[in-house]
């Protein structure tokens, strides 16, 4: 159990603990902006993906419940989308300490998982708090599909589908493109930056072994001598 | 947008008793409310909500209550209201509205899950205007919390107004130089990344310069700390929150109690 707390202790470094109200202010400002250019986004999470990608699920999770309620100082019934919003928050955690938002590929699947995850939390939320309608605009699509005939849940899952989607994908993506733009010395102060980094010289390495293998094929021999400095170069950077 | 709770004059502009009360006691007569709202049907939910705008009101923040009251809480149990009434299927029809039928048991099911959003909705409203944060994380430090957690509390309530500050900046330069921030929705999505760009990699930067600077003030320091400011706790209020704490085991009680039976 001690052993358990330390290691969530280990991930509120000083500098996870500086960038937690930045976060904050970041969505914050985020959500604003997108209410400014009338965007159909929420747009609200930037910080806290950004955050737990970086310092990993607890730090996430706190940044996440902790921008919810400063959006609940302002409009007190948007208290319990904090449970929402540390959920994502711990999601994206988990997730970015098993790699998953090193390649291309990984990162698509990630979405799918954020945006499967957001919808499910999203409607079970709504649910319970507010017997399955609230203020928002996927509310309005919920109930134009049960007047049209839909069923309830599914008409729930469909409407909250339509609007996290482009949502989540938009705000992945902005965060996977400013941790690319981090330099390695930053990422190291954080406790995932390890992931990131690795990642980033493993591709590296890969960009080389093709070229190489490129070369090698040109000339007609074998490319060998790229292998064995792979393993070493992985087995150090752990 | 600006907050009540984000204004560190707040309690000053107040001054009543209920807003001179330390944090801690405020946070549980909210508390308190809440609770009762949640775990009582809706009838208590709308008593909640009233005495939670007497007591802003007596607070002298009746206006700053009620402003945030109506936009937020009254306009949310209405949608609620409507919509379940209207698309929660039931047996018995109240009335008709040409392919929408409200139905009794939709209406019952609106009114409970409206009358608890608005209890409390409402007492944590009554909390934001009358608690000051400034005060709340000096209770905190008070009790020995970890000075990292009040900072994080205090730095966040510091940080979203210089932010946005910082945002209306980048908006306008990006304007000057031509991008479309009120054209169609495409054009208007494509105009947030650059204004948003921007802002991630200053305070990104500026994380690093606040960690050397707080390094260099003993930040990490372990020990006792000293604070510029002080906060009365007198012996009537340290009885009244345990009288609280008391009256809360006995709602939780209560409430229980009504559900088993």
């Amino acid at each position: 159990m001690s052993r358990f707390i330390e290691s969530i202790k280990k991930d509120f470094t000083l500098m996870a603990i500086l960038l937690i109200p930045m976060a904050v202010a970041l969505n914050f400002v985020g959500g604003s902006l997108a209410l400014a250019l009338k965007l159909p986004l929420y747009l609200d999470s930037i910080g806290t993906f950004l955050v737990a990608m970086l310092a990993g699920p607890w730090v996430g999770a706190v940044t996440g419940a902790l921008s919810l309620l400063v959006v609940s100082a302002t409009d007190p019934t948007s208290l319990p989308w904090t449970m929402l919003a540390a959920f994502m928050g711990a999601v994206v955690g988990i997730m970015a300490r098993r790699g998953m938002f090193t390649r291309w590929w990984k990162i698509i699947v990630s979405i799918l998982i954020v945006v499967l995850a957001s919808v499910l939390a999203v409607v079970a939320i709504r649910y319970i708090v507010f017997g399955g309608f609230s203020s928002h605009v996927s509310s309005v699509i919920a109930a134009a599909m049960i007047a049209a005939g839909s069923p309830f849940w599914l008409a729930q899952m469909v409407s909250s589908f339509l609007l996290e989607l482009p949502d989540k994908t938009l705000t992945v993506l902005v965060v996977v493109f400013v941790i690319r733009a981090m330099s390695e010395r930053y990422l190291l102060k954080f406790s995932n930056g390890r992931v990131f980094v690795d990642a980033r010289r493993a591709a590296k390495l890969r960009a080389g072994k093709g070229a190489d293998a490129a070369a090698a094929a040109r000339s007609g021999e074998p490319a060998v001598a790229s292998g064995p400095t792979t393993t070493d170069a992985s087995t150090e950077s752990r | 947008m600006t907050s009540v709770t984000m204004a560190p004059e707040a309690p000053a502009a107040a001054g009543s008793r209920l807003a001179r009360l330390h944090p801690l006691t405020q946070l549980g007569i909210v508390g308190l409310l809440a609770l009762a709202a949640l775990l009582f049907e809706w009838p208590v939910g709308v008593a909640v909500a009233v005495v939670s705008f007497v007591l802003a009101a007596a607070a002298g923040r009746a206006a700053a209550f009620f402003r945030v009251w109506w936009k937020t809480i009254l306009v949310l149990c209405l949608i609620i209201l409507v919509l379940q009434t209207f698309f929660i299927p039931g047996e018995t029809v109240v009335a008709e509205l040409g392919p929408l039928r409200a139905t009794q048991e939709g209406l019952d099911k609106g009114i409970g899950f409206a009358g608890r959003v608005a209890g409390i909705g409402s007492a944590v409203l009554l909390l934001t205007v009358i608690l000051d944060v400034h005060r709340l994380v000096l209770a905190l430090e008070q009790r020995g919390v970890n000075p990292r957690v009040t900072y994080v509390i205090l730095a966040t309530v510091n940080i979203i107004p210089e932010m946005r500050k910082r945002m209306t900046v980048i908006m306008d330069a990006q304007r000057s130089r031509g991008i479309e921030t009120d054209a169609d929705v495409w054009v208007r999505a494509r105009a947030f990344i650059p204004t948003i760009g921007p802002l991630i990699l200053t305070s990104i930067v500026s994380v690093e310069e606040k960690a050397l600077t707080l390094e260099s003030r003993g930040f990490s320091i372990r020990g006792p700390r000293t604070s510029l400011e002080s906060l009365d706790d007198p012996a009537g209020e340290r009885a009244l929150r345990k009288a609280l704490i008391v009256i809360a085991v006995l709602v939780v009680v209560g409430g229980v109690l009504q559900w088993v039976l």
